[in-house]
């Protein structure tokens, strides 16, 4: 059973060797089956395992029979079921989606399967040298998938984004080598029991490391300081990897962060998430009103939709990191629903600019219908999955007001910016025929469509399973559907909608075409990146 | 002593990295840095008097290998990345004609 | 640019020994300082002289890119493949699966010296793609 973990983590490596060695050998033979192969059979063993997991059991593994402190530990509990099985899943769904889009290049299979590699091998690992050993895999294939097209904005995203994360990187390796000097260990475990000791001795040396180690994946999981990489190459990367990077990426980026600051236990830096969150929420959603681009919008509302989780993070009672996690799924269904309905858009009008479409609803009736259960999950609206994490989150925001304001604000600006969306299947139409959109494609819509639905309809169900599966001990989930809240977010939607209106009068056409020239160049954002640094290590200092 | 010019060359290489115009440069400077972290692990493990950590006959004091065991994965993963970025910085002068950050930004704006 | 005599021989006389010195750096990694990556490196820069001073269609007779490509990926199949091996042999993976040996000894360390000699190649031939695909274009 314990094999299981490595398996899940070379299964992916195996196939992804494959599938460039037998297109290498033949050129006819389609090698994207082994791709499929691969992660269809690494979700067959995570649901293998899937009760042994709700029972309460955790797995480890020693690689190579090597046992701790020494060798490379893997380990797995709840929180790192449930992540990789959402990973595996929305790379199941994105694979399926891209193999009806175009007829991509083995390689592009090669680094998505690598991609699953690193990600499963961030979860899953019990080493913090190691996990950056992963995260580097994961990185390295992101930044190849955003630079595929080969245009000059997806290779300079993709530069960008490299050199970002590489500093980044390279203060987490920093960070590494300052706990080793203090402790002496390298094993998540034997840090935790390290780290009360080393908060004692030598508490400003530890500060710096836990900072270097939370910026340091921080620039992946994207809150503000670090985000300025993310629109850009999300937004010009393939769309199947676009899925992926918001639904995925960022995600385990976050987690990793969130297990460094649990086990170094870093609470008031935690504390300072509330806040980073909330701003991140409430300015992401800005630039996204701002933005004409389709892929662009939804890659500020993954920044912004990261601050909901980061601010709930950072309040720290069960509740709020039931909410967390819970937004962390949802977040992952839905917005690679929307990447993947987006790029539905692109592919069947080849046109990317939401300004320039309109009357797509009579063509593609599924794209719409896709579409509008994204844009209704991402704005909070009942029955949908948005509305139960989002109310989860605000109640767990209930004793900081100013923050709960941000988010709700965060809010409207969404249904704002998505009311933009959803013009473009509404109105008269041109008369040209569209494209046809082969089955592949809309099978994952479908299929992301029925898990957003049905995480809204029953939310306990979601919700109770995940705080079992992460919190300790049992509390009581306060209900979502009760007549205030869906009378909150209706008023919401009503809002978000004039507020669209508003957008739509000169004036404001004005104020957000200012916005949308506020772009930080490459070496601002290089130089953010170390401010933000000094920011939190005079934070962590003075708290 | 050896500490003090560890950081500077840590600095110098966050320097090239920020300040310089030119993309190359900026890789370089990459280099620099994680240069300057290979040689912090590496001074963590050791200490005056201390030899290889090949284990022979009469030999006592070595090092500590686990830092330089990270170093060498840390300098792969650092050739990795280096030959990607410097495949990304061919296909941008072969679109853009220029090798300045400053001037590609200038062009891309509109874009 | 006329091609200086002096580097095109001290080069075709020395890339022998270079490509040596690799093989030694990872048949006796498992004893020494050295191993799989430094090797394949030091191979890689062999190749890499030849083809700086001989120019891109010597070195494409002798180490043709399709056989560098196959055998990196090979390489990286058996590696995995070993790992497995463990796995199936009811150890963990990538635990060892042959003897051990005397400490010391060339054939010893059990499958370390098998996995320095994948790697070897690996790296040699990877890294020499990856500079092939730079110069070239």
């Amino acid at each position: 059973m314990n094999n299981i973990l490595i398996l899940l983590i070379v299964l992916p490596l195996l196939s992804s060797f494959l599938v460039l060695l037998v297109s290498f050998i033949s050129r006819s033979f389609p090698g994207k089956i082994f791709s499929l192969g691969g992660i269809a059979l690494s979700l067959g063993l995570l649901f293998l395992i899937a009760p042994a997991i709700f029972s309460g059991g955790t797995f480890s593994y020693s690689v190579g029979g090597w046992k701790g402190p020494l060798g490379i530990t893997l380990y797995m509990d709840g929180l790192a079921w449930l992540t990789s099985l959402i990973g595996t899943i929305i790379a199941l769904l994105a694979l399926i989606y891209s193999s009806g889009e175009k007829d991509y290049h083995p390689r592009f299979y090669f680094f998505f399967l690598l991609l699953l590699v690193g990600m499963q091998g961030v979860i899953l690992t019990d080493d913090i040298f190691n996990m950056f050993v992963f995260f580097e895999i994961l990185s390295i294939s992101t930044y190849a998938l955003v630079a595929y097209f080969q245009t000059g904005r997806a290779i300079r995203a993709s530069f960008d984004y490299l050199l970002l994360s590489s500093l980044g990187a390279a203060f987490f390796l920093l960070g590494i080598g300052l706990i080793y000097q203090a402790g002496g260990v390298l094993s998540l475990e034997g840090i935790r029991e390290v780290t009360i000791h080393l908060q004692k001795n030598s508490p400003s040396m530890f500060n710096l490391a836990v900072v270097c180690l939370v910026i340091g994946i921080g620039i992946k999981a994207a809150f503000i300081p670090l985000h300025t990489w993310l629109p850009n190459a999300h937004a010009y990367a393939p769309t199947p990897v676009s899925a992926l990077l918001s639904a995925v990426m960022i995600k385990v980026s976050f987690l990793a962060t969130w297990r460094i600051i649990d086990i170094f236990q870093a609470f008031s830096l935690q504390y300072l998430f509330i806040w980073l969150g909330a701003f991140t929420a409430f300015l992401a959603v800005i630039w996204a009103l701002a933005q004409t681009d389709i892929k662009k919008i939804l890659a500020y509302h993954s920044i912004s939709q990261m601050g909901f989780i980061v601010a709930s993070f950072g309040v720290a009672s069960s509740l709020s990191l039931t909410a967390s996690f819970f937004h962390i799924i949802n977040h992952s269904l839905f917005k690679s629903l929307l990447f993947l309905s987006a790029g539905l858009v692109i592919y069947t009008t080849g046109i990317r600019d939401v300004s320039k479409l309109s009357g797509l609803g009579r063509k593609m009736p599924l794209g719409f219908f896709a579409c509008l259960v994204g844009s209704l999950s991402i704005s909070g609206i009942p029955p949908f999955n948005g509305f139960a994490s989002k109310n989860l989150i605000s109640l767990s925001l209930k004793n900081y007001p100013v923050a709960a304001f941000l988010i709700l604000l965060a809010s409207v600006g969404t249904v704002a910016s998505f009311s933009k969306i959803m013009r473009i299947f509404v109105g008269s139409s041109a008369g040209d025929r569209i494209k046809k959109v082969p089955l592949s494609m809309t099978l994952p819509l479908l299929i992301l469509c029925a898990f957003c639905l049905a995480l809204g309809i029953f939310p306990s169900w979601g919700a109770g399973g995940i705080s079992r599966l992460i919190v300790p001990g049992s509390f009581s989930l306060p209900g979502v559907y009760t007549f205030w809240q869906v009378a909150a977010s209706i008023l919401i939607l009503a809002v978000g909608i004039v507020f669209y209106l508003l957008t739509l009068t000169s004036y404001g056409k004005r104020v957000f075409g200012y916005i949308r020239q506020m772009r930080l160049g490459l070496n601002n954002s290089l130089l953010l990146l170390i401010i933000s640094l000094i920011f939190f290590v005079i934070f962590i200092q003075l708290f | 002593m050896s500490f003090y010019l560890i950081v500077a060359i840590f600095m110098v290489g966050i320097w090239g990295l920020i300040a310089k115009d030119n993309l190359i440069k900026k890789i370089i400077g990459l280099n620099i840095l994680n240069s300057g972290i290979v040689l912090f692990f590496v001074y963590i493990g050791s200490f005056q008097g201390t030899t290889a950590p090949i284990m022979e006959k009469g030999i006592k004091d070595v090092v500590d290998p686990i830092p330089q065991a990270l170093m060498l994965t840390a300098i792969v993963i650092g050739i990795c990345l280096t030959a990607l970025a410097l495949a990304l910085v061919l296909k941008l002068y072969q679109k853009y004609k220029t090798l300045s950050i400053s001037q590609i930004e200038k062009m891309s704006k509109d874009e | 640019m006329e091609r200086s005599q002096i580097v095109t021989m001290v080069s075709r006389k020395l890339v022998p020994f270079i490509l040596l010195f690799g093989l030694y750096l990872i048949s006796y990694g498992h004893l020494s300082p050295g191993g799989g990556f430094q090797g394949g490196v030091v191979l890689a820069s062999g190749i890499l002289l030849l083809f700086l001073s001989h120019g891109f269609t010597l070195v494409q007779r002798s180490f043709p890119e399709r056989h560098l490509n196959l055998t990196e990926l090979v390489m990286v199949l058996l590696f995995l493949l070993l790992g497995l091996a463990g796995l199936l042999l009811g150890k963990s993976f990538l635990s060892n699966i042959l003897l051990l040996g005397e400490a010391g000894e060339i054939p010893s360390a059990g499958f370390i010296l098998l996995l320095n000699m994948i790697i070897g190649l690996k790296v040699g031939a990877g890294i020499t793609l990856i500079c092939f695909y730079l110069f070239r274009s």
